[in-house]
Formats: C-alpha cells, sequence, structure tokens
C-alpha cells in the first residue's frame, strides 16, 4: 500500500479513537485522591542505574536539545556526539564513522522505538534527510560495544532514538521547515504527529515527508568528470511510525521509502542521475508480564519486509545494473527480568530469526545458484549488575548460532561508581560483527569479525552547573570485514582482511543554569599503528584513517534573551582528512589528498509562542561562512569525496496543541 | 548446524505461545506508570493545602530538584490545571537557589542525599517538601509517597507542613497511612 494512502488511512483512525481518548484520558486527569489511591501502577526495576552509573559510555539528547538546534534529521544530531562524523559509501549513501572507524556497514545499531532499523542485505543504515529530527522525543546513544544485549549489529555503537509519543505528548504538532540555499531550494520537510493515551490504551502516529537536494555545488569524480548536484542529487522520504499500546500489548510499525538521485555509483559519474531505494515495513508486538514484583517477561515477535538498495530499470539503460532483492525476516524473542533484590538484577533471554531474500529479477544467489537464499540465527544472552557499596558490577555475555557462519561467543564486564560529585566507569567487551546475507553470498566461508574493546570514563560534577567528563578508549578489530568491488566479474566481494582499531579519548564539558546552556565537546583517535587493513590506511599518515578526522571538536551556547526566545551559535571543527580524490586507470594509481582543516558555524533562534500560544518559530543560518566540507569515501574504492552542503537558510513553524 | 535449527525452530513457537496464553491471562486494566500517578498525587495535594503567604508570583510554581521523569509527567499531566486561579508552572531545579519560588518541590529519590540543604531552604521559604523515599517523613520531609504492594501511598509530617507555614485540610490526613 502507498504510505500516502496509509496516512489518509490512519487519519481516520485518529479520529475515531481520539472519540474514545477524551473520555477516558479526561477520567484519569481528573481523578481525585481517593481514587488515586486505588490506581495499580507498574513495576519499576528495581536496579535502575542512572547515567553516571550505567555499564556503558552513554549521550543522551532530548526533544528539547533537538528543537534548540534546529536539526533538520538526524544526522544534524549526530554530529554533536563526540566520535561520530559521517562518510560517505556508494551509489552517495551516506553512513556513519564511529571513533575513527566505518561502521556504516553492520556496526553501528539503529533502533527506532526498539525496531532495528539497519537494512539485512548489507546491514548499513542509510542517514541523510530520513528520520525527521523533529519527530524525536530522545536519543541515547551507546559510543561502544553493544553486542552482549544488542546483538551482531552493534559492534561499535548503539543509536536508541525513541519518537514523540502520548507517554509525553497528548495532542497533535504540526511542522513544517523549508531551507534554501543560495539560488535554490535546499528542503521542505512536513512532520505531523498525534498521539494520546488512556488508562486502557495509548496511540501514537508520526508521518514525515522530505524532499530535498544535496547541495548545489559541483561533484567531481576521480577522473576529473563533474556535474551540478543542483539539478541531480534529490533525496525523497516518506517515513510513517505508529506506536499502539492496548492492555499491555505495545504494537511498533514503521514504514518508509526513502530514494537518494545520484549520478555517481561506485566510480565514474553516469550520463543521467538514478535512484537507489530503500523500501521497507516493519512491526513489532511485545508484552511485558509481570508475575510478581521480582519477576517478568516480555515476548516480542517482528516483521520486516524490505527492498534495500533497490534500483529497477526503468531508465532503459545499461550503464546502473538493476538491483532489486525484497528480504523478509521473521524475528521472535523472549526477554526475562529477575530483580532478586534492590542490590542485584538479571537480564536474560534469546531470540531467533528467519531471513529470506528474493531477487525479483531472477538472478540467482552465487552462494547456492538459486534465486533465493534463507538465514537462519539463533541467540542466547544474559546480563547481571550487582551493586555493592564498593561499586556496580555488570557482567554480561551473548552467544550467537547461525545456519551460515561460525557461531559467535561475546563476553562483557564492566565496574561503575558514582560519588557525590564523581563518577568512574571501566568497561571491557567483546563484540561481533554478523556477515549479512550479501557478505556470506559474496563468500561463503566469511567469519564473524570481533572487537575488544577496553574504556575508561571519569566524570565530575565541577559545581551545580557545570560537569565535565573525560573517556579513554582502545578499540581493536580482528577479521575485519571488508567490502571491495570486483571489476572482473563485476559484483560485490567481501573478506575477513586482518586487524583494524583505533585507540583514543573523548570529553564533554556541560554548562546548564535556568534559562542558558552550553556544551563543547572534543574527541581524538589514532589508529596507533595497529591497523593491518589496506583499505581503510591512509599511506601518508599511519595514524589516521580515510576520511575521518583525528581532531573533532562541537560545541553550542544556547542563550535566551528572554523566556521566549533563544538564539543557538554552534561550531563543528574537523582536523585534517584524508580522502581518494582522483584514480589513475592506466597505472591503477590513487591519489590521496590532504582535506585541510575546517570549520562549520551555523546559527540558530527559536521563539517560543511569541506570535501564537501554539506557535514556535525557529530561524537559522547553517554554515554561515561557506566553508567547504566534503563527504569522504571511508575505504580505498573509488567514490570522489561529495561536496557538502553550502550556505543554507532554514525557516521551521512548529504548531502544536493538546488534547484536553 | 541443520539439526540445531531443526530442534530449536520449534522455539520461535514459544513466544507465539506465550502471547496466545497471554490474551487469557487476567489484564488488570488502569495499571499506569508510576511517575504518572506520582504526578497526579502532587497536583490532588495542592487541593487540600493552603499557603500562608500570598505569594507574589503569577503563576504556581511546582518544582523537580534535577532532572528526573518526574518533570516530564508532571508537564504532561498537570501543565494547564490551575491552582487558586493561578496556572501551574513545572521547573526542573539544577541548584538549591530557585526553591524559594516554588509553592512546592520534589526530590526525587536518586538526590535525596541533598535532602537536607533542600529542607532547609524550602522551610524558610513557604515551600512543602515532597519526597518518595523510604522513612522520609520520620526525617523531616512534608509528604511522602511510598508504594505498598502495587498501589502509592503516602504520609504526612504535620509538623513540618506547620513549620513551614502550610495549612493542612482534614481530609488530607484522612487518607494517608501514616501521620507524623
Amino acid at each position: 500500500m502507498k504510505i500516502t494512502k496509509l496516512i489518509g488511512v490512519c487519519c481516520f483512525v485518529i479520529a475515531f479513537l481520539n472519540v474514545q481518548a477524551q473520555t477516558d484520558t479526561a477520567s484519569f486527569n481528573e481523578m481525585s485522591l481517593e481514587q488515586l489511591l486505588n490506581v495499580e501502577v507498574s513495576v519499576a526495576s528495581s536496579t535502575n542505574l542512572n547515567n553516571r552509573e550505567t555499564p556503558g559510555i552513554v549521550s543522551v539528547i532530548t526533544a528539547e536539545e533537538i528543537e534548540a538546534m534546529n536539526a533538520t534529521d538526524i544526522t544534524d544530531v549526530l554530529k554533536r556526539i563526540p566520535g561520530m562524523e559521517l562518510g560517505c559509501d556508494v551509489e552517495g549513501v551516506l553512513g556513519l564513522g564511529i571513533r575513527g572507524n566505518w561502521a556504516h556497514e553492520g556496526k553501528v545499531l539503529l533502533l527506532i522505538n526498539g525496531i532495528e532499523m539497519n537494512e539485512s542485505l548489507y546491514a548499513t543504515l542509510p542517514l541523510e534527510h530520513n528520520y525527521p529530527a523533529d519527530m524525536i522525543e530522545k536519543i541515547e546513544i551507546i559510543r561502544g560495544p553493544g553486542s552482549a544485549m544488542y546483538g551482531g549489529a552493534a559492534a561499535y555503537a548503539v543509536i536508541d532514538v525513541r519518537l514523540k509519543s502520548a507517554n509525553k505528548q497528548r495532542g497533535v504538532i504540526a511542522n513544517s521547515s523549508i531551507s534554501a540555499f543560495k539560488n535554490a531550494l535546499a528542503s521542505q520537510v512536513n512532520n505531523i504527529y498525534v498521539g494520546n493515551k488512556t488508562s486502557n490504551y495509548s496511540y501514537s502516529i508520526i508521518a514525515n515527508r522530505t524532499t530535498a537536494i544535496r547541495g548545489k555545488r559541483y561533484f567531481t569524480d576521480v577522473y576529473g568528470n563533474a556535474y551540478d548536484m543542483a539539478k541531480e542529487s534529490d533525496i525523497k522520504n516518506n517515513l510513517m511510525a505508529i506506536n499502539l499500546n492496548v492492555r499491555g500489548y505495545n504494537i511498533d510499525v514503521v514504514l518508509y521509502d526513502y530514494n537518494i538521485f545520484s549520478r555517481v555509483g561506485y566510480d565514474a559519474i553516469f550520463s543521467q542521475a538514478y535512484y537507489t531505494g530503500f523500501k521497507a515495513g516493519h512491526a513489532k508486538i511485545s508484552k511485558k508480564i509481570e508475575l510478581n514484583e521480582k519477576f517478568s517477561f516480555t515476548p516480542t515477535i517482528g516483521y520486516k519486509n524490505e527492498k534495500p538498495w533497490n534500483f529497477n530499470d526503468d531508465y532503459d539503460t545499461e550503464e546502473y545494473e538493476p538491483f532489486d532483492i525484497t528480504v523478509r525476516e521473521w524475528k521472535s524473542g523472549i526477554s526475562f527480568t529477575y530483580g532478586l533484590s534492590k542490590k542485584f538484577n538479571l537480564v536474560f533471554g534469546g531470540e531467533m530469526s528467519n531471513e529470506k531474500a528474493v531477487d525479483n529479477n531472477g538472478e540467482i544467489f552465487s552462494s547456492n545458484n538459486k534465486t533465493s537464499v534463507t538465514n537462519n540465527n539463533a541467540a542466547i544472552y544474559a546480563q547481571g549488575v550487582l551493586k555493592t557499596n564498593l561499586a556496580n558490577f555488570t557482567i554480561g555475555c551473548r552467544a550467537n548460532f547461525n545456519s551460515i557462519y561460525e557461531n559467535t561467543f561475546v563476553p562483557r564486564i564492566g565496574l561503575t561508581k558514582a560519588w557525590e560529585k564523581f563518577h568512574l566507569k571501566a568497561l571491557l567487551s567483546q563484540a561481533y560483527r554478523a556477515p549479512s546475507i550479501q557478505n556470506t553470498d559474496a563468500n561463503t566461508s566469511i567469519q564473524p569479525e570481533k572487537s575488544l574493546t577496553a574504556e575508561v570514563e571519569i566524570g565530575a560534577q565541577l559545581t551545580n552547573n557545570l560537569s565535565i567528563s573525560v573517556n579513554g578508549f582502545d578499540m581493536l578489530t580482528t577479521k575485519t570485514i571488508v567490502y571491495s568491488y570486483d571489476d572482473v566479474d563485476d559484483d560485490d566481494y567481501y573478506l575477513n582482511a586482518g586487524k583494524s582499531g583505533t585507540r583514543g579519548f573523548e570529553t564533554e564539558l556541560k554548562f546548564k543554569n535556568k534559562a542558558n546552556y552550553f556544551g563543547i565537546a572534543y574527541s581524538f583517535y589514532s589508529t596507533g599503528k595497529q591497523s593491518t587493513v589496506e583499505n581503510y590506511m591512509v599511506p601518508q599518515n599511519a595514524d589516521m584513517q580515510l576520511a575521518f578526522p583525528a581532531h573533532k571538536i562541537y560545541g553550542y551556547v544556547n542563550i535566551s534573551l528572554n523566556s521566549k526566545l533563544h538564539v543557538q551559535p554552534q561550531l563543528e571543527f574537523k582536523g585534517p582528512r584524508y580522502g581518494i580524490t582522483s584514480y589513475n586507470e592506466e597505472t591503477d594509481e590513487r591519489y590521496y589528498q590532504k582535506i585541510n582543516a575546517m570549520a562549520v558555524c551555523n546559527i540558530m533562534i527559536n521563539s517560543k509562542a511569541m506570535l501564537a500560544k501554539n506557535l514556535n518559530i525557529a530561524f537559522g543560518v547553517k554554515n554561515i561562512f561557506n566553508a567547504n566540507d566534503v563527504l569522504i569515501q571511508p575505504y580505498y574504492d573509488l567514490h570522489a569525496p561529495i561536496p557538502g552542503k553550502s550556505r543554507e537558510a532554514i525557516l521551521k513553524l512548529t504548531y502544536h496543541f493538546n488534547f484536553k | 548446524m541443520r539439526t540445531f535449527f531443526k530442534y530449536l525452530w520449534p522455539l520461535i513457537c514459544f513466544p507465539a505461545s506465550i502471547f496466545a496464553i497471554s490474551v487469557f491471562y487476567p489484564v488488570k486494566g488502569g495499571e499506569m506508570k508510576e511517575s504518572t500517578v506520582k504526578a497526579m498525587f502532587i497536583y490532588n495535594f495542592t487541593k487540600y493545602l493552603e499557603w500562608d503567604k500570598e505569594s507574589a508570583e503569577e503563576k504556581f510554581v511546582i518544582g523537580v530538584y534535577r532532572y528526573s521523569d518526574m518533570a516530564d509527567e508532571l508537564m504532561l499531566n498537570c501543565n494547564q490545571k490551575k491552582v487558586n486561579d493561578k496556572p501551574i508552572e513545572i521547573v526542573t531545579l539544577s541548584n538549591y537557589q530557585a526553591i524559594s519560588k516554588c509553592k512546592i518541590i520534589f526530590v526525587p529519590a536518586k538526590y535525596i542525599n541533598d535532602f537536607t540543604q533542600i529542607k532547609n531552604i524550602a522551610e524558610k521559604n513557604n515551600v512543602v517538601v515532597i519526597t518518595e523515599s523510604e522513612g522520609m517523613c520520620k526525617k523531616g520531609s512534608c509528604i511522602n509517597i511510598i508504594r505498598q504492594e502495587k498501589n502509592l501511598r503516602f504520609e504526612i509530617n504535620i509538623k513540618e507542613l506547620t513549620d513551614a507555614g502550610v495549612k493542612i485540610y482534614e481530609q488530607l490526613k484522612k487518607l494517608a497511612t501514616t501521620v507524623y
């Protein structure tokens, strides 16, 4: 069903549900104290740890911060996170690097309302304009390995996004933004949210439509040919997310249709722009069942149907190969929580999945000479947290069993302690990257890559308003799975290449008082010359990896001019980077160019309820000084760097009202 | 490996069976998040309390000491309500100074170590301190919300409320599980 039709159907559902909801919500909000004494409350985890004690290096960004930064999509938010940086994959798709390592392909897990968003064919995570920032309630980011609890796509980081829901917002939000480069429309983003909650059920529905262009500069390929991106770099996205909670059953649905138009696939520019589509429908149902105050369990069933990296030959051309594979995945799991006492909590469970990929063009998979392949996976996991006066101790592990690649076991241990003003974390985690369908199809003997990461964080609450944290990390990945393109067979190729990894540190200083706040983050990495993977190396500088700056600073100051008007200047500084910018076909030589350090400055102005009670208006200019940023491919293939966005003015209107 | 999956595959039906069974599992309608109900408790307390000093503030300020989800819950449930015709304003306090502007200050359990300093300031400024930690009413909290089995209850300390310059209606005393 077309997403637009679905939106129409949902409007009727909303109207119906809302009539029902008005009565129930009103009754809860108007309960007397006597009535409230009879309301039963759900069991909270007895060993909840706050961010200072949680066994992970964690960043949290709230909806208020996202609103103040005037972010358009999730990439604007992630730039603020220490150690995170965007890079460019093939076909103009953008993905994430973590701590100097390319993580886009199977090493960073994105959860939207608990649903895994990484596509199944390559396990990639395309970003830029596909997850609208204004519909996000909160993002929690684990800047480090999360495989023991989250599985084979969480080797380097976990991004847990919670969209706006009826728990926080009972009403309607209509949000629209428009931005422009000089002489060119840059983006139009329209979002609508409707949510409500009663004592018996809650629902929230989010719909987004985005059209954008990637920039208005000229893209130059590795052979020196160029084209104007203003005309042929469109991005179109439709997204819908639904959450329904009825009688304890939690149902989440995420649908999207994301298309990137680009004139470059792997190296040379084409005669025209072609689209690469990512279409997916995800659904998940779960229910937490509490047997008593100590023991609860949550069964989950999920289904996914997707067409990632999709291109069908609508253009009747031979320069761009059709690619049309559908992946269907069933996933089920059960998670148990046992709070033995306020001092000890145990989470354990298991999950199984069945993935089937079918080539809709009748092409055969090389691993089995059929037009479909199947992958079965099972995993069991456990994590215990013991709180003592000395410290909190965490121990966890996951065992993974797969029908194609070898079994994997990853343990983790953590020690955390929070005093009144200080906190300390020491973590040692093993993680794995699970080979995806296309990895195992291209190379049937491929094995999961494994990472060992040591992390230490020290934090201090310097005053009531000022806090600082510093963390060091050392990540070493073995059997690194790398992508390559086989010119002879004209096909993807994957192999376990060797050791890669980085070490470094990240620090964040934050100040907040009632009206104003600021933050500054600095991150540094070095390879420590431990990498043996040629794909990521920079010949001129053995301490760095392709695409990612060793030094990065992000700073912002939020100044309240009065209770309704806020100004936020932002600065993003990137140290020198390296990328492949040209290629000599005759000698098979790549030219690695040093891209100088650069800074992008933005200014955002937000007004709340100045012109009308429920209307917020935001205006801003991104890249005020028109710096020449670039998005570089972080491995040694031949996609030239994509020019970054030039100066861009943005205007955003948000209208909201609450149901009574 | 094929054998492994052959025997493990039936397990995929296990969560499905649990769902099926849970349909018949008695669902206790009306089970709410603890912080949501606590937020409504706090709002309802204002109906049974009378502050001696008439505040010059245009709004009735309820403060939450440092960040906790209680601020969000109060914002969501009480932001459009009024106390004595004054609109409620929910503020998150990052330090002790702003306590004096509040009528009520809620101290989340995780920040209970700062209770003594908060209480000293609150007492001098006609502010009701509400806590959610075991035994806090004995230690000087005006109202303490506690959990008993699946329900929330509250205890009140009349001396502390009187010292803070706040009158208590008799009905509130009757609803409290313990009155100190």
